[in-house]
């Protein structure tokens, strides 16, 4: 853009600490430095999706590496950079805590004194029937504590912006996202502008995961922009992303379960512990789905769960694809498979007597809105794996050994918790006697996973015109209504039935020869209730999508290493709009997953982070992923879907890990509770030591 | 970048070259492709010296040896059509898995040995193939890899690689490069190099190297002695080589701790010696 200037952040690069002195001078008498912005400069200086707990530019103390201090903005990247290096800041350590469970204690050091005096930041409850009656009922008790770690997205885009005054004067940011409506909320927040002095535009850019959901350069973008009255621009280094976005939530799981000989769960008592990292971000919201989902899609008639969320000086944790699920869901599989093989029953059997029926209650209280199909995605995966037919027999002369492993889930489609779920879109209808062009008007960001091809698709389908004759304009605040999230697998649901509610408007109008005929619709999902605070009691979502896996994988016993073979994915979606975006999305949810049980490592000491780099933080590549991962596209349609559709874009992830532990288990005998499952951790794990 | 560089050269000819590097009063060290040098941000140089137009490139295969010149790339190794079938394709397979294609585009066989890598695929290979460096400072020195390894900067201080040789055998043997790593595209944790020459069912030569269990990549001398001149011994090798790694105390890094290490060696290298000799009868 002609005039426009580029943005470096100073980053805190300490865990914990007070700023004693902030000296700028140096940097802005910088050749080229336009300005250097720091705490004073920010109107209203706190930001966040669910709490505003978190200063745009941190004045006073810093919580986590990734807190910003200053703004260096110049003509060139170059000259911000070099001008960055010149601010000098002095820090007063503060005392650094990084594991949850340390720092849920009376005496640890406090990440937000300002909050209360306690580090835990979340705490959910559910009481259902009476576990310790349930245990006694119980023929078999399986009682493990797993450990789950960090996962980065590493989406192949790092965060990226450009700001600048647009021709009425807003300050408009193109960036890459999830909500626009709520990156707009937040700068005008912490910008202290009216809503309608801010825009959001979104490209359509590939890979977000749920790591765009809170901001990264945002706010600070349309900062400088509305300051300085010229565009300005940042991209993040590989770096600068990974230290500067959130991550998966660690988690230690504490799980006690236990059945009858008959095969029959009773009783499931659990403790969660999340690292929420140094701000709340969405942590809230991922240990609900969490809360939920630990009981995994089976009837268990007495349930307990505690879980807590807790402060540290760690990188904040957010969404990531599942977001909670895929933590609660490996308790839940593991413990079934720890207990089908307790119980000496088949693993798909076990579930098939516990699946979910319909009427069945969660440990909410209440069942999931019919129709349930996880029996049917059981089935569909066993059959074309052919589970029955699998070589169990091992060859006792190879130090290869091969194992099968099986594992289920499920995951709710859309906000939960009371949230009134909600999705705005206009279509405008253009021709005389025929429709010659729609052109539909939709704010939901396409991450990568072809939203908008999509959308498209069910606007041709609502309006009976063909594809070619659909526009979509999409992702601008300025000239559309709210859409919502691309997250919680949700857009598709959503969008579609706005679309579906739009296309019906104009079609009406069309019919009584308005022209164009402009339909503009904003469609409102069932209600939902939050959780009892005592007994987790709670209507929490309006839908839900199942799935289960079966996997093959080999393991040298000599080096721990673990090879995945083939992967069979069995997902219902209710309806299948696109069938090959379903199965790239399924195909891509196994990668990730893989790299999530095997190979993803990301390390932090004292809160700082050793893995900064791909180099070091090894995410799989075409070399790593299984030779074979086949499709099986389930259809048992959602009356409230559009067109029967459900989610799909975490619903794949959620299976893997706990099925590729059991194929380990299967072909070695030895349960993994841990994750990555790296070569040296399962060699340990074999006890093969010299 | 290297932040205190002030002079950049590209002399024609050896003696140019030479004397360039001998200056004391500007610290000035060989460029080749760059890729450990660039990075490594050394603020002592002060001047490169470019060996790229000294004619250093080039492999050359003759009746008993084989030449690698100091400025080959890895690329030109990797896709050398005789360097793919000798020693059941040791090299090239071993400059493939050592470097992603971009950066053996550009890296060089000479310094690729001068980085030293302690885990290097390549530096393992060819100390398994016997391989011997030429260093030109004031006179020509050829010394045995394993000897220069020990201390690359001192044998080179000055000087430049010129090129790097090994026994090109047409009698039968075999080799084999067993690595093990976090993926297929991330560097050795551990790895093993085996060249076996066949006499009959006898073992006329072995020879084990293996990297990543020492500061340096190292032979395994003892290995190779105990096998010589016996007939071939499957368990028998797998049983010394196993003992030898078990008694390294290999470095520990966020690749991959110093036990288990260990225990990875005592797996590549009676791995690589058996198909290095499965491979030698095949012959
Ligand atoms: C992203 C990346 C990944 C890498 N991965 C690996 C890896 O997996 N394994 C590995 O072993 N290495 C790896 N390296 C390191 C490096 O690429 C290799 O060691 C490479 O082979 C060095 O060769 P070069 O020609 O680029 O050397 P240069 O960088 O040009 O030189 C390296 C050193 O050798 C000296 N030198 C070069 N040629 C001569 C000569 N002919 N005579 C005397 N001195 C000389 C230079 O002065 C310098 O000190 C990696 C590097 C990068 C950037």
């Amino acid at each position: 853009m002609p005039g426009m200037l580029h943005m470096k952040i100073l980053f805190a690069e300490r865990p914990h600490a007070r700023i004693v002195r902030l000296d700028t001078s140096r940097a802005e008498a910088y050749p080229g430095v336009v300005a250097v912005l720091t705490a004073k400069d920010v109107p209203v200086n706190e930001f966040g999706l669910q709490q505003r707990d978190q200063p745009v530019l941190c004045g006073d103390v810093v919580r986590f590496v990734g807190d910003k201090i200053a703004l260096i903005v110049a003509e060139t990247e170059k000259a911000a950079t070099a001008a960055r290096d010149l601010i000098q800041v002095e820090f007063e350590d503060l005392p650094v805590v990084t594991d949850p469970i340390t720092a849920m204690k009376p005496d640890a050091p406090l990440v937000h004194p300002e909050l209360g005096d306690s580090n835990v930041c979340v705490h959910y409850k559910i009481r259902k029937g009476d576990v310790a009656a349930g245990f006694a009922q119980s023929d078999v008790i399986v009682e493990s504590e797993y450990h789950l770690p960090f996962q980065e997205h590493a989406y192949l885009q790092p965060e990226a912006g450009l700001a600048y005054l647009d021709d009425e004067g807003r300050v408009t940011v193109q960036v890459g996202g999830q909500w626009p409506h709520t990156d707009r909320e937040q700068i005008a927040h912490a910008l202290a502008l009216p809503i309608e002095q801010v825009r959001v535009i979104y490209p359509a850019i590939g890979g977000a995961f749920g790591g765009r959901e809170d901001m990264s350069v945002q706010i600070v973008l349309a900062l400088a922009a509305w300051k300085l009255r010229r565009p300005v621009k940042i991209i993040w280094s590989r770096r600068e992303s990974i230290i500067g976005h959130g991550k998966r939530h660690p988690m230690t799981l504490r799980a006690r379960w236990g059945a009858t000989r008959a095969g029959k769960l009773v009783a499931a008592e659990m403790e969660i512990i999340a690292d929420a990292g140094a701000y709340l971000f969405t942590t809230n919201k991922v240990l609900g789905n969490a809360t939920i989902v630990c009981t995994g899609p089976y009837f268990i008639p007495h349930v307990k769960v505690d879980t807590y969320g807790v402060y540290t000086n760690n990188i904040p944790t957010c969404a990531f694809r599942g977001f909670g699920a895929p933590q609660g869901n490996f308790l839940a599989e593991m413990q079934m498979n720890k207990l089908a093989d307790a119980l000496g029953i088949d693993p798909v059997e076990f579930r098939m007597r516990n699946a979910l029926r319909e009427g069945d209650t969660l440990g909410v209280g209440t069942p999931p809105p019919p129709p349930v199909s996880i029996a049917q995605v059981i089935q569909a995966a066993a059959e074309r794996f052919k589970w029955d037919e699998r070589q169990t027999a091992q060859d006792e002369s190879s130090l290869i050994r091969r194992g099968f492993g099986f594992a289920a889930g499920f995951k709710n489609v859309g906000f939960s918790f009371g949230y009134q779920e909600n999705c705005w879109a206009r279509i405008e209808l253009y021709g005389d006697d025929r429709v010659v062009r729609a052109v539909v008007h939709h704010a939901g960001a396409d991450v990568g996973q072809g939203a908008h091809t999509v959308m498209a698709q069910m606007a041709a389908e609502a309006l009976g015109i063909p594809l070619a004759k659909v526009t979509l304009i999409a992702s601008d605040t300025a000239t559309m209504g709210n859409s919502g999230s691309t997250s919680a697998s949700r857009m598709t649901f959503m969008a579609g039935n706005a679309i579906r509610g739009a296309a019906q408007l104009a079609l009406e109008k069309w019919r009584a020869e308005e022209r164009p005929a402009i339909g503009e619709y904003t469609y409102l999902a069932p209600p939902t209730t939050p959780f009892d605070p005592e007994t987790g009691y709670a209507m929490p979502n309006f839908a839900y999508s199942y799935a289960a896996q079966a996997v093959e994988a080999e393991v040298d016993t000599e080096t721990g290493f673990v090879r995945l073979r083939r992967v069979v994915s069995a997902d219902d979606v209710g309806k299948a709009i696109n069938p090959q975006a379903i199965e790239g999305q399924i195909e891509g949810a196994v990668a990730q997953a893989q790299g999530y049980a095997l190979q993803e490592n990301f390390q932090m000491k004292d809160g700082r982070v050793l893995t900064d780099q791909l180099s070091t933080y090894l995410i799989p590549t075409v070399l790593d992923v299984p030779d074979a991962v086949e499709s099986v596209i389930v259809e048992v349609p959602d009356p409230r879907g559009p067109w029967g559709a459900r989610g799909l874009g975490e619903l794949p992830f959620l299976p893997l890990a706990p099925a590729i532990l059991a194929a380990i288990h299967d072909a070695t005998g030895v349960w993994l509770d841990d994750l990555p499952a790296t070569p040296e951790k399962v060699f340990k794990a074999l006890g093969r030591s010299r | 970048m290297l932040p205190n560089l002030i002079e950049y050269h590209r002399p024609t000819t050896m003696s140019g070259a030479l004397r360039l590097l001998a200056r004391r009063k500007v610290r000035t060290v060989p460029l080749a492709g760059g890729t450990a040098l660039v990075p490594s941000r050394d603020p002592s140089v002060e001047a490169v010296v470019d060996l790229s137009a000294l004619n250093l490139a080039g492999i050359q295969w003759h009746a008993q040896q084989a030449h690698l010149g100091a400025m080959t790339t890895l690329q030109t190794l990797a896709s050398d059509e005789i360097a793919q079938r000798y020693a059941n394709g040791l090299l090239t397979e071993a400059a493939r898995v050592c470097a992603t294609r971009h950066i053996r585009n550009v890296a060089t066989v000479g310094g690729t040995l001068v980085a030293g890598d302690a885990a290097c695929d390549l530096l393992v290979a060819l100390l398994a193939l016997d391989a011997r460096v030429t260093v030109r400072i004031r006179r020509i020195r050829t010394l045995a890899l394993d000897e220069f390894l020990n201390a690359p900067s001192a044998y080179v201080d000055g000087g430049i690689i010129t090129r790097v040789n090994f026994p090109y055998l047409q009698i039968p043997h075999g080799a084999a490069l067993v690595r093990i790593a976090r993926a297929p595209s991330d560097a050795a944790i551990v790895n093993a190099a085996a060249f076996v020459v066949l006499d009959g069912g006898m073992c006329k030569q072995v020879r084990l190297a293996l990297g990543g269990v020492a500061p340096r990549v190292i032979r395994a001398a003892s290995v190779e002695s105990e096998l010589e001149g016996r007939a071939w011994d499957d368990a028998l090798a797998a049983r010394i080589a196993e003992q030898f790694a078990a008694s390294l105390t290999p470095p520990s890094d966020a690749r991959a701790s110093s036990e288990y290490r260990r225990e990875m060696a005592a797996v590549v290298a009676p791995r690589a010696l058996q198909q290095a000799w499965a491979r030698a009868q095949g012959d």
